[in-house]
């Protein structure tokens, strides 16, 4: 008997993550961003609904990120001001590597608070 | 006189009791939504599904509404020949979602659906997993009509609605005794338990945490067919009229060996998942094709693995532990079926074997990230900015040279522009610098590390058997849950076991 099983896949989750100033892990991908002060944005669930958009405030922090231009990729960061809605900024990235987009896995990108800390 | 034969009054009885029980017969009202999120085509891996509940809605009598699929011609031509005593309501778009929702709150809400009335409410579609945050619905989303994932990398494209609708209309059926069941067989399903009320009927494909399977049709040329081995299109085929929806769970639940984990509200079944699911659930990852769940589920930074991997050792232990348990109690109580905890132990012991080789050559590449990382300190202590900030191994494996060219374009064309020039050449120095460093360490690297990274590599690659082992768990703990079941079966009544088709 021929046995053919389909994956029911799964759908992208819609959810807001940012719940204040703090460490966060970043699941996301670095893309050029003419509207950015430094040209340089950071995107979670990019081309979703809930796409989030950070920006890139330090020019160190655009020398570090440039190895992964246009590579998924996942690091630690802070964000110290609180979003306007979906766009905020993220500063110091460390522990930075390569994400492996896993398209069953909603939380294959994302944000994830590691640590609190007090707004500027 | 003529005496009247003794048989003819109970069969005279008989007949009354028929046709007073035929006339007493309530509402029977069926919906079928889903068929959303398909990529464009003709067919859809739906369609075995769509024949199946064709032939329940043509032959049961049940009053009954679909609104399925839209946009795949052969899919749409089988809903027309196949469900053709069905009232159509049209695509599974987000406004004939809530419009039909908002009919059986209707029904429900003016008395149209009474007190003994029967409502199934069946969602056959993709599924996704249940946000997080406070936020989150209670359910999960599923996908539409006319929205396919157009890229997979982060699924844009996909239009989903969530189920969340549907506890308004378990708290009125509650409320107004009307026997309410709802089948959601998509992904991530077992999340439709969170909307438990012990008066309705609620019945997943799967958990929280799992897909669900869809078998395909398989065409000949002149004949197709789609021969049901999961265990949503077992359910579909075995929608009969006087069966129940308790009977058809446990019929269809041990069907194949998909890792899956089908979940019904009885007082039986939430006991059984509060026993075992959450046991369970990393032992249905697994690697296969797109789906790397297994492989993800580690950690990647060498000081908290070894953490980790404790914590597996020890709740495998613990789920061996129970299984023993259970086993030792059929045993006492001279059950028969105590090979299925044994099976089951040893499916679970031959997934754990893997991983901790598997394990092994995570712990090896740790260990080769630190002689990277000493090379780094020793040979390039000025240069700590180049270095400092990356997952070592994953430093190593960056196409450094398309960054390069990349950024050296940014600074040609904004050379007028002073800060921002500046900027981009100090980035393409830097980039110069990691690649130096990177050929290197690349260079020096000893045999030993360079064997220990090729290992690791060799192991992802030949881990999609994975899924042959993830399944023969799902094939044991299927039976193991029937056992308990049947087992634990209450003689009361329940809402899945009144509901009778």
């Amino acid at each position: 008997m021929m046995k053919i099983l389909l994956l029911l896949i799964s759908f992208p989750v819609f959810a807001q993550d940012f719940t204040g100033c703090g460490e966060y892990k970043f699941k996301g991908i670095l893309k050029y961003d003419e509207k950015a002060p430094l040209k340089m944005s950071y995107l979670v669930r990019e081309g979703t609904g809930s796409q989030m958009t950070f920006s890139l405030v330090n020019k160190s922090d655009v020398i570090t990120l440039a190895p992964f231009i246009d590579k998924p990729s996942q690091f630690k960061a802070k964000i110290v001001k609180l979003m306007d809605g979906t766009k905020g900024e993220l500063r110091t990235p460390m522990e930075i590597g390569l994400r492996f987009p896993d398209p069953m896995s909603a939380s294959d990108t994302g944000i994830e608070k590691i640590k609190s800390v007090k707004c500027q | 006189m003529k005496a009247t034969k003794p048989f003819v009054l109970p069969i005279f009885l008989l007949c009354l009791s028929f046709s007073v029980g035929h006339a007493a017969e309530g509402s029977k009202q069926f919906y079928f939504l889903g068929g959303g999120g398909e990529p464009e085509g003709e067919t859809t891996i739906f369609d075995g599904e769509v024949k199946r509940v064709g032939s329940f809605i043509n032959s049961s009598g049940w009053n009954s509404t679909v609104s399925f699929n839209g946009g795949h011609s052969k899919t749409e031509d089988l809903i027309k020949s196949k469900m053709g005593k069905a009232k159509n309501a049209g695509t599974f778009s987000e406004k004939n979602y809530n419009d039909l929702m908002n009919e059986i709150i209707q029904k429900l809400e003016k008395g149209e659906l009474k007190s003994g009335d029967q409502l199934l409410i069946s969602i056959d579609t993709h599924g996704a997993k249940r946000s997080a945050g406070k936020d989150a619905e209670k359910t999960h989303r599923v996908a539409l009509a006319h929205s396919t994932a157009t890229e997979l990398n982060n699924l844009s494209g996909a239009r989903t609605v969530d189920l969340d609708k549907l506890e308004k209309i378990i708290n009125l059926a509650a409320e107004k005794n009307v026997k309410l069941g709802i089948l959601d067989f998509s992904c991530y399903s077992g999340n439709l338990l969170n909307l438990h009320n012990d008066k309705v009927c609620l019945i997943s494909a799967s958990g929280p945490e799992q897909y669900s399977y869809a078998t395909t049709a398989v065409s000949l040329g002149f004949f197709t067919f789609s021969y049901p081995i999961t265990f949503g299109s077992k359910f579909f085929d075995n929608m009969k009229k006087g069966k129940s929806l308790e009977e058809l769970f446990i019929d269809s639940r041990t069907t194949g060996d998909t890792p899956d984990f089908p979940m019904i509200n009885t007082k039986e079944g939430l006991a059984i998942n509060e026993m075992m699911y959450r046991f369970l659930t990393p032992y249905l990852n697994y690697n296969y094709s797109s789906t790397n769940n297994f492989s993800a589920g580690y950690v990647r930074r060498g000081d908290k693995f070894e953490e980790q991997v404790c914590r597996m050792e020890s709740s495998h232990s613990d789920f061996l532990k129970l299984l023993k348990q259970m086993e030792e109690a059929a045993a006492v109580a001279n059950e028969s079926g105590r090979e299925e905890f044994q099976n089951l132990r040893e499916a679970l012991e031959e997934y754990r074997k893997y991983q901790r080789g598997y394990e092994e050559t995570l712990r090896q590449k740790f260990d080769v990230e630190k002689e990277i990382k000493d090379i780094f300190k020793k040979q390039f202590p000025n240069d700590q900015k180049a270095w400092e900030a990356y997952a070592p191994l994953d430093f190593l494996s960056l196409n450094l040279d398309s960054s390069i060219t990349y950024y050296e374009g940014l600074a040609e064309r904004d050379k007028g522009k002073k800060y921002f020039s500046g900027m981009w050449d100090s980035t393409v120095a830097q980039l110069k610098k990691q690649k130096e460093i990177s050929e290197y360490v690349k260079a020096n690297l000893s045999q030993n590390g360079l064997d220990k990274l090729k290992a690791q590599d060799e192991a992802f690659a030949k881990s999609g058997v994975t899924y042959k082992l993830s399944s023969r768990i799902s094939a044991e703990a299927k039976k193991v849950y029937e056992a308990l079941y049947n087992k634990n079966k209450s003689a009361e009544s329940n809402p899945c076991r009144d509901f009778v088709l």
